[in-house]
């Protein structure tokens, strides 16, 4: 009897999250920064980086070579590479800034998809 | 779980694009309606962003860049950069003869702190192919002695190379196509529009709201934001050091730029150069060549000239700004004085 309680309450809290959801959609941050990763051009994963609780990583893989990324709350980098020239991994994390991740011989991008940064930046000279 | 979920989603959607080349990827996206174009050319990620769409004018874009890559890239044996330097002599289209010309006049004008014969030097320490090295002097003093702009002769498009001369056209080809790219989006009735190059920037008109466009300035090591530029309709070509370097066991740090005349990288204490200017060709050589001047020179070459406008910073963490910029540069890093360059 309190099994079958509890089941009626448990399905009643997912039907009203459900509903909730239906009609008021997922619950967002208002600092929302969408981390969009590319290679070779062609998109091929989006991440909005608010909505990340714990850290993991994930990796690409190119035609010869991979890179590891990883992901925390608000940010995200390139840990690991295999290219020469290591220079995507030295770019250390991207937060707020409209200035993408490139890896150039995996032909890698991690741009964000927000206008939250500080100087409210459009582009980067470097 | 999240982590196996996510690398399972990326492999399918790798192995369902595999096969299709960039170009294919971004003429299946063109419709007028498009805003945005960026793929990798000239070694370099290219990003080109309209605030109104016109999918026409892009892949026009997108055809002029990747026609000009294929006439200059070193890594491309059948490109008329790679014939010559093979050949030493070879007839060449008028866009090579049009950056060459404008190559040799540019490095008379800085005095030879530029040029574009440095390459078997750059290819020496190993910066081509990532395999660095440090040269020995005896065989840096063989090398520069086939390193000389004036050596390059040219009879209509018949180019000829002194017999062990190689030259990259890859520190002018950026602001070459930058200012081919604006000029295409301008005939296409484009009045605002931000050209990324790997860093090249080059502004079109002013942003959609009339405002100016708010440039960010590397910090010297690439990590951060040392500043931001407020500007409309310029170019912005930035040369730092760390874009590309290695560092040697007794913790040396070695960079692409190289003194012409040294042979080595450039050591004028400058660790940065940001130049703005209507012309990108002309920002892009400049950054190179004030990097390989230093404060002095480059602040008399500034005072002499004015038809450009730079941000200087120094391995003693200072800033000098010429007075054209004063008004639109702000700070943004600790640690940094600023300083005004007046004529």
């Amino acid at each position: 009897m309190i099994k079958t309680r509890t089941w009626v309450v448990g399905l009643g809290l997912m039907l009203a999250v459900l509903v909730g959801i239906i009609f008021f959609g997922y619950p967002q941050d208002s600092d929302a920064t969408v981390a969009v990763i590319s290679l070779g051009g062609v998109e091929i994963e989006r991440i909005d980086l608010s909505q990340v609780d714990s850290p993991y990583t994930f990796e690409v893989e190119g035609d010869e070579l991979h890179n590891l990324i990883a992901v925390e709350h608000g940010r995200i980098c390139v840990q690991e590479a295999d290219c020469p020239d290591q220079l995507c991994v030295h770019q250390g994390w991207l937060t707020d800034s409209p200035q993408p991740i490139v890896c150039l011989p995996n032909q890698l991008t991690i741009t964000l998809d927000t206008d939250s940064t500080e100087l409210a930046l459009d582009v980067i000279s470097k | 779980m999240k982590k196996s979920l996510i690398a399972c989603g990326v492999l399918l959607l790798l192995c369902s694009c595999s096969g299709a080349s960039d170009a294919e990827d971004v003429a299946d996206t063109t419709d007028a309606e498009q805003t945005s174009l960026t793929f990798f050319a000239m070694d370099t990620y290219v990003s080109v962003a309209l605030t109104q769409g016109n999918g026409e004018a892009l892949a026009e874009v997108e055809a002029y860049v990747l026609g000009l890559e294929a006439l200059w890239a070193t890594t491309l044996e059948s490109s008329e950069v790679s014939q010559l330097n093979q050949e030493k002599s070879l007839v060449v289209s008028d866009e090579t003869l049009q950056l060459l010309e404008y190559a040799c006049a540019f490095s008379e004008q800085v005095s030879g702190a530029f040029d574009i014969s440095i390459y078997p030097v750059v290819k020496a320490w190993g910066f081509t192919t990532y395999d660095y090295n440090i040269p020995s002097q005896s065989e840096l003093d063989t090398l520069l002695t086939a390193v000389n702009y004036q050596d390059i002769e040219m009879d209509g498009n018949q180019i000829t190379l002194a017999p062990d001369m190689e030259i990259d056209l890859g520190g002018l080809a950026k602001g070459y196509i930058a200012d081919g790219i604006e000029a295409i989006l301008r005939d296409h009735g484009v009045e605002s529009a931000m050209i990324d190059l790997g860093g090249n920037v080059q502004l079109v008109g002013s942003k959609s709201d009339g405002s100016q466009w708010m440039v960010g300035v590397s910090s010297p090591d690439g990590t951060d934001i040392l500043g931001g530029l407020a500007l409309t309709d310029k170019a912005v070509v930035t040369s730092g050091g760390y874009e590309r370097y290695f560092t040697d066991d007794d913790g040396n740090v070695y960079w692409h730029i190289m003194n012409p005349q040294t042979g080595y990288p450039a050591d004028s204490g400058i660790v940065s150069v940001t130049i703005v200017s209507d012309s990108g060709i002309y920002a892009d050589g400049l950054s190179t060549s004030l990097f390989v001047m230093g404060l002095e020179e480059a602040s008399e070459f500034w005072v002499e000239h004015q038809d450009f406008e730079a941000v200087l910073i120094t391995d003693t963490q200072d800033v000098y700004v010429t007075q054209g910029l004063m008004d639109s540069f702000s700070l943004a890093l600790e640690g940094y004085e600023v300083w005004g360059i007046v004529p």
